[in-house]
């Protein structure tokens, strides 16, 4: 299939709208552009599902507004494949690109779009660096300057080699003969020899190429959209899914203009996932996705009910849900499906303390959604409404309005003390208030169906506070029910507790779309334009309910959008 | 150049001595203003700020407002409490007193409190929807850090970007603030987080220029005259969009800016003492004597620290949900922050300046954090925040003082709901004390700085309502803290 031409197919998308009637939103079609203001308003549940309609189709890359700065993982990793991990190691050289700013996002649109004032110093400095190391080391220059210069750069005719080699690798393209001409030109001109390589070396190590990503594209199309180079495509695709320069497989593909074909282009996507630097950035996607930079240790009184040792417990947690994604993700015994993701029983404990939180409840659901690591708080009582807004902020993309913390406040006065109440009855006497409910009918109702499980996500039958020693201080009953609250498209609105709602989930429209925007929005570090994003929406959408969540990720990148900007 | 000097002068600071750092103008560097050409001492600006909010009782402790010497104002000399104010101010800045003032009662008037990084720097919320911590302020505009450090009144025009707003935040032990500042920048298309230098070898580097003797080479002008065509060619290449030919420009001025370091007659500033470090807060202090070294040797004028917690959001920010009750985890790391924060006034105090004072009177050192202060219900607000601003801003700010803006108690205003004045004019007055004017700091004219929602029930409460309701409301000071010329 070009990658160019050729339509793709669309599944008929599913459209319905209902009437919420609250302050909240669970549309999941925001974008960058996406006003915010509605939230206050009247707010109604539109259709989860992404789509691809013909004007859709002629905008595709054109979300694609502006060349992208290189992050500061991107520079580390593109450094490190042009002089090599070795010379990296070196602190005069890894210390100032480490110094810059990090880039790690945790919310779409994170990622800061200004050239850090620092970078042309730091790049500068490590130039400067890499150039004094690299030329002393005659293994270095040969390996990575070409043979003819593994001791000095005799003519122009080794120099031209050395500019092809390392000047196409930086520029990740090849050089045009003009290019090599003025290269030439220059070297001589700052005295040629040793000197001259060595500025040489700088001058191309501190080039656009290691600070932006470079698109100047080939012309333009039918519909207004910029043609990206094949070699651009390359980047882009390498960027997305590796977070480094494209390797030589792929610039081979470009050179040869088998990128034309969106199958070449799938396929390079597929051995790039599956390279060391495409599956940390898999563990990456997971971070981004489940908001788990950390989990706290639970409180102490509540694990010495389980007669658990709290600390140390958040950081298993935490590993124990990276370890289960990755394996959901790449285990070839398994479908990797976003159902799966959700409704597996696979645990993947390493410690004793976390093993015994997991034979607490051997048959209790433990996918997702039910894992230690998203449910475990470290105070001595859950909270329904954080769970609940967790739930439909992080994985149903819902948008939240907020409460005014004055009514709040007037509220928390009015009731006074409810610690003596159920997180339910609480919960319930918190935001009864008619300026709550409309929100809250959306928050509290997969609140209370998680109610059953406890402070360290152990399942429950009763709520239960507890003393130092782990015994008993309160108790009240529990109930999960859940009645007359919208989540999916189609699907029922009551819920005996989280695994049958989880289950619903798994099979429905709405989790998995928010899955393949969190996809989006991570690959390509940006918020989503549900216009010009929307055709690789539907695709990533399309793949979650019927495919691998590398299904998803490969649909969500390799892809039309990939040959075009705006 | 590495930062590893370990000379006599750490000798001296451990010892408690000055740092002394020339200020007389023909070191300064070039970029040094007109005032220092007199003579006079540059007032320097740094904001600290950590995550989330104290409780009163943390911060404030046992302050009260004893006079009342206007309607709406209270004052006490802190001179009459003892060696600890409260948990987070305690005897550590013993000596210090009469060089900052705590003020109470400063609000900002937005119906959207929660997760956000901007109430303190920007005197403004978010987009109602958008709770997000990184969702910018709904004025669109930059902080105030941002603001002073682009303002020509601060810096002129050949001071380099790199070393015109500087960011530390050396902690690394909380993944909610480590990558996070308080300074936001509209960069003509949208307002975005600035982030953090973290390392104090990235922060030395940044300012290095202004601590060593060049020689100059003519191949390293030459370079850097190359790399500037190179990104000059892809801007002017065919298919590259206004926005991209804007940051090629930028980044070919970064450039510049290291090309014009190589030749300018740049003094030898004193390399700040380094200490080994072994702990967090050796890196702590570290990063505080460079600050300072800069400041005092006028390679910097304006600064944001951000003072993170020693756990991260897990853990502290449910702990902040309780902090009532008060949770030692996050109690603990309050005071902790206050213990750093005396440091630095310490050390600013400690660094005599040529042209008269210590840098810390001719600083203004704002501490603030993420959230007002913690009441029942309203743990993420913007209301009530807690703030100390130390330093005498060459003597444009009256210090020593407890101010308390809320409603006098009185008829059904309680303790509980007494309310206070808008936090833009406390911006308003640091704007003024560095030479600022409305047609400094204000996007639409008339509006102040930073944003009140008047639709906010907290804004029909405030007291004194028809002061702040003028033009001239919004662009004036704080009362009896600015002892400036009028600055409109």
């Amino acid at each position: 299939m070009p990658l160019v031409t050729k339509p793709v197919r669309w599944p008929l998308m599913l459209v319905c709208a209902m009437a919420l009637g609250s302050g909240c939103s669970g549309q999941i079609r925001q974008g960058a552009d996406w006003s915010p203001t509605p939230v206050s308003g009247a707010g109604a549940i539109r259709s989860p599902a992404f789509t691809c309609t013909d004007s859709q189709k002629k905008l595709r890359g054109t979300a694609f507004t502006s060349m992208r700065r290189l992050s500061q993982h991107e520079l580390q990793s593109t450094l490190t494949a042009l002089v090599g991990a070795p010379m990296m190691a070196n602190m005069k050289v890894s210390a100032p690109v480490a110094g810059l700013p990090s880039d790690q996002t945790v919310s779409a649109g994170d990622f800061e779009a200004g050239i850090p004032v620092d970078q042309p110093r730091v790049l500068n400095q490590v130039a400067a660096q890499i150039a004094t190391l690299g030329l002393a080391d005659g293994a270095w220059r040969k390996a990575r300057l070409g043979a003819c210069a593994e001791k000095a750069v005799a003519d122009d005719a080794c120099l031209a080699t050395v500019l092809r080699q390392f000047g196409g690798h930086v520029s990740r393209r090849d050089l045009t003969e003009a290019e090599v001409t003025q290269l030439t030109a220059w070297y001589h001109s700052v005295g040629g020899g040793e000197t001259g390589l060595r500025l040489l070396i700088r001058r191309l190590l501190a080039s656009p190429a290691l600070s932006f990503h470079v698109e100047q594209g080939t012309g333009v199309d039918a519909n207004g959209r910029t043609t990206l180079t094949s070699f651009e495509v390359a980047s882009r695709l390498s960027y997305f899914l590796t977070d480094s320069m494209p390797d030589e497989a792929l610039l081979t593909s470009a050179r040869s203009g088998e990128l034309a074909s969106l199958e070449v282009v799938r396929a390079h996507a597929s051995r790039l996932l599956q390279s060391p630097a495409g599956k940390a950035k898999v563990r990456d996607l997971f971070r981004y996705y489940s908001h788990l930079a950390d989990v706290a240790d639970p409180a102490a009184s509540v694990a010495a009910s389980h007669h658990i040792e709290a600390k140390g417990l958040g950081l298993a947690m935490h590993d124990e849900a990276f370890d289960f994604f990755e394996d959901v993700f790449w285990s070839p015994a398994s479908p990797g499906t976003f159902a799966e993701l959700l409704t597996s029983t696979k645990s993947f404990a390493k410690t004793d303390a976390l093993k015994k939180v997991f034979a607490a409840a051997p048959d209790a659901p433990v996918g997702l959604f039910h894992r230690p690591a998203l449910l475990a708080v470290p105070t001595e009582r859950t909270s329904p409404i954080q769970r609940g807004a967790h739930l439909r902020k992080l994985f149903l993309c819902d948008r939240l309005g907020l409460p005014d913390p004055a009514a709040v406040q007037a509220r928390q006065t009015e009731l006074g003390d409810l610690e003596s109440m159920s997180n339910r009855e609480k919960t319930d006497a918190l935001t009864g208030a008619a300026a709550c409910t409309g929100c809250h009918t959306m928050i509290n109702g997969p609140g209370f169906a998680f109610e059953g499980f406890d402070p360290m996500g152990v399942p429950r039958t009763s709520e239960q506070t507890f003393k130092p020693d782990g015994t008993v201080l309160k108790e009240w009953p529990l109930d999960t029910s859940v009645e007359a609250v919208e989540f999916d498209i189609g699907f029922p609105t009551s819920y005996a507790d989280s695994k049958v709602l989880v289950a619903d989930l798994a099979q429905g429209v709405k989790a998995a779309a928010c899955f393949s925007q969190r996809v989006v929005e991570f690959y390509r570090l940006s918020t989503v334009d549900s216009d010009r994003d929307g055709c690789a929406l539907a695709e990533a959408e399309q793949a979650a309910h019927a495919g691998s969540l590398r299904d998803v990720v490969i649909a969500a990148i390799a892809n039309e959008d990939l040959a075009f900007k705006d | 150049m590495k930062f590893d000097t370990l000379s006599r002068r750490l000798v001296l600071q451990g010892a408690g001595a000055s740092l002394v750092l020339p200020v007389l103008a023909s070191l300064m560097p070039r970029g040094a203003l007109a005032d220092v050409v007199a003579n006079a001492a540059p007032i320097r600006y740094v904001q600290v700020m950590s995550p989330y909010g104290p409780s009163q009782a943390l911060f404030y402790g046992a302050l009260k407002g004893v006079t009342r010497v206007s309607p709406h104002v209270s004052v006490t000399s802190l001179s009459d409490y003892g060696a600890n104010i409260s948990p987070m101010i305690t005897d550590a800045f013993g000596s210090l007193r009469p060089k900052f003032s705590i003020l109470r009662g400063l609000d900002v008037f937005v119906v959207t409190a929660n997760h956000q990084f901007s109430f303190a720097t920007t005197a403004s919320g978010y987009a109602k929807g958008l709770d997000n911590d990184e969702a910018p302020p709904v004025t669109g505009q930059s902080s105030i850090d941002t603001i002073l450090a682009s303002s020509p009144k601060v810096y002129s025009a050949d001071v380099p970007a790199e070393r015109r707003q500087l960011n530390l935040n050396p902690l690394t032990t909380d993944s909610y603030s480590s990558n996070r500042t308080w300074s936001w920048r509209n960069n003509g298309t949208k307002v975005q987080m600035i982030r953090p230098v973290k390392q104090t070898q990235a922060l030395f580097d940044a300012l290095s220029a202004g601590f060593v003797t060049k020689q100059v080479d003519p191949n390293e002008t030459a370079l850097l005259q190359a790399v500037s065509a190179d990104y000059k060619a892809v801007r002017n290449g065919p298919r590259i969009s206004v926005e991209d030919r804007n940051k090629l420009d930028a980044y070919v001025a970064l450039v510049s800016d290291i090309e014009k370091g190589l030749t300018a007659s740049v003094p030898v500033c004193t390399t700040p003492m380094r200490a080994e470090e072994v702990d967090i807060e050796a890196t702590i202090d570290n990063q505080f004597r460079i600050l300072a070294a800069a400041m005092a040797c006028d390679l910097t004028r304006v600064a944001g620290i951000t003072l993170g917690m020693s756990e991260g959001y897990g853990t502290r920010h449910t702990e902040h949900h309780g902090i009532l009750g008060n949770p030692p985890g996050i109690v603990a790391d309050y005071k902790l922050i206050g213990a750093r924060v005396a440091r630095l006034l310490k050390i600013f105090d400690n660094t005599k300046e040529a042209a008269g004072g210590t840098l810390l009177d001719n600083s203004i050192v704002y501490w603030s954090t993420q959230y007002g202060l913690a009441t029942l219900g309203g743990q993420h607000s913007a209301s009530d925040m807690p703030v100390m601003i130390a330093g005498g801003a060459r003597g444009n700010l009256k210090q020593g003082r407890y101010l308390d803006y809320r409603h006098e108690i009185s008829g059904t205003v309680t303790e509980f709901t007494r309310q206070g004045i808008a936090l833009s004019n406390l911006l308003v007055t640091l704007f003024n004390c560095m030479g600022l004017s409305s047609a400094d700091y204000e996007s639409v004219a008339g509006q102040g700085y930073g944003y009140v929602d008047p639709t906010s029930a907290v804004w029909a409460n405030r007291p004194n309502p028809t002061q702040w309701d003028t033009e001239a409301g919004r662009r004036s000071p704080v009362p009896l803290l600015y002892s400036g010329p009028t600055r409109g």
